[in-house]
């Protein structure tokens, strides 16, 4: 049995634009998060979401459901990520913009900019991961998947993924030590 | 279970990876070893710390997506493209490398047939170039065409 998605991926094949539509609200914003938190950048991120629902729209025709629509999809938008990761050399630092869900507690000014500062340091931590790390963490830590869907997802093995996390925490923490250490 | 096999499941440990017994088994070293406790901590802040960093919020939807695949399908339909034969790259590398190998044979078996190997006559100089018979008089003198000595005929004559 087929799930959700793939249903809605086999609509879409057979050209109802509905079933597509609703696959868009379903997996859009986790694309762009996904994509986000791989390249530091929300204006690219957007740009790579949307790529990857623009080549799945216009393939759609050819749709075979070999494999879960989420993979199908979330292996273009790392694919997209990774590509886009590599080539981009400079760590776009922390715009307001990008920051501004910070403030929504509103704590007092200089805890918001210990707040911020916290932010950046995290940002910047997870953006200094070569590549292929950062986003073996993103899919597991931020979007909760499991290894074999991570695996899936970047097209390769659970093995190479446990690798790459196993690697990436401990980066992370070389990282952060001033941070994790002050926090004791 | 030894410490540098706990610390090796660390990772897994903390994304819950790991199956029931190895994960409650290394649940028991961390309870009695200190140093591994210390390091599973210290990881388990720095990924706590990951919490800080908020998502993002999308900004554009479904009609950016349909404007995005329009604009492409324009830009298509505008562009010429060239008709492209299915030639896989491995056949492509095959017929180059083929045509090379044709080309060198060729050059070291074939006699150099195109290369003229005796002059012209002074009848088919004069034929070719419409020339009339006296015009070539004085070329004549001084070289001869005819038997395919090219020094002047003074020279010749002085030896």
């Amino acid at each position: 049995m087929q799930d959700h998605d793939t249903e809605l991926m086999l609509r879409a094949s057979r050209g109802e634009d509905t079933a597509f539509r609703e696959l868009f609200d379903r997996h859009y914003k986790r694309a762009v998060n996904i994509a986000y938190r791989s390249t530091g950048d929300s204006d690219l991120a957007e740009d790579i979401a949307m790529d990857a629902f623009a080549r799945i729209y216009e393939s759609r025709r050819s749709f075979k459901p070999t494999a879960k629509f989420t993979t199908y999809l979330y292996r273009i938008v790392v694919n997209l990520s990774i590509n886009a990761a590599k080539h981009r050399k400079t760590i776009k630092h922390v715009s307001l913009d990008d920051s501004t869900e910070i403030a929504d507690s509103e704590p007092g000014p200089e805890q918001n900019i210990m707040r911020e500062d916290l932010t950046r340091a995290v940002r910047e931590a997870i953006l200094t991961l070569p590549p292929s790390q950062r986003i073996a963490l993103v899919l597991t830590r931020y979007e909760g998947f499991s290894y074999q869907q991570a695996a899936e997802a970047m097209g390769t093995s659970v093995g190479a993924v446990e690798s790459l996390l196993y690697r990436a925490k401990w980066n992370l923490y070389k990282a952060l030590k001033s941070i994790v250490e002050s926090e004791r | 279970m030894r410490c540098f096999k706990v610390r090796a499941l660390l990772s897994k440990y903390l994304d819950s990876e790991l199956g029931e017994d190895l994960s409650a088994e290394v649940g028991k070293h961390l309870a009695k070893c200190f140093a591994c406790r210390a390091a599973e901590a210290k990881l388990r802040r720095a990924l706590d710390l990951l919490r800080e960093w908020p998502e993002t919020e999308p900004q554009f939807g479904y009609d950016a997506l349909l404007a995005r695949v329009n604009q492409k399908h324009v830009a298509r339909e505008r562009s010429v493209p060239m008709p492209k034969l299915p030639v896989p790259r491995w056949a492509a590398a095959i017929m180059a490398a083929t045509s090379i190998a044709v080309g060198v044979a060729l050059g070291i078996i074939l006699p150099e047939s195109n290369v003229p190997t005796s002059l012209p006559s002074e009848q088919q100089v004069v034929n070719a170039m419409d020339l009339h018979p006296y015009d070539v008089v004085e070329a004549s003198l001084t070289y001869s065409l005819a038997d395919g000595d090219q020094r002047p005929i003074e020279k010749r004559e002085l030896q």
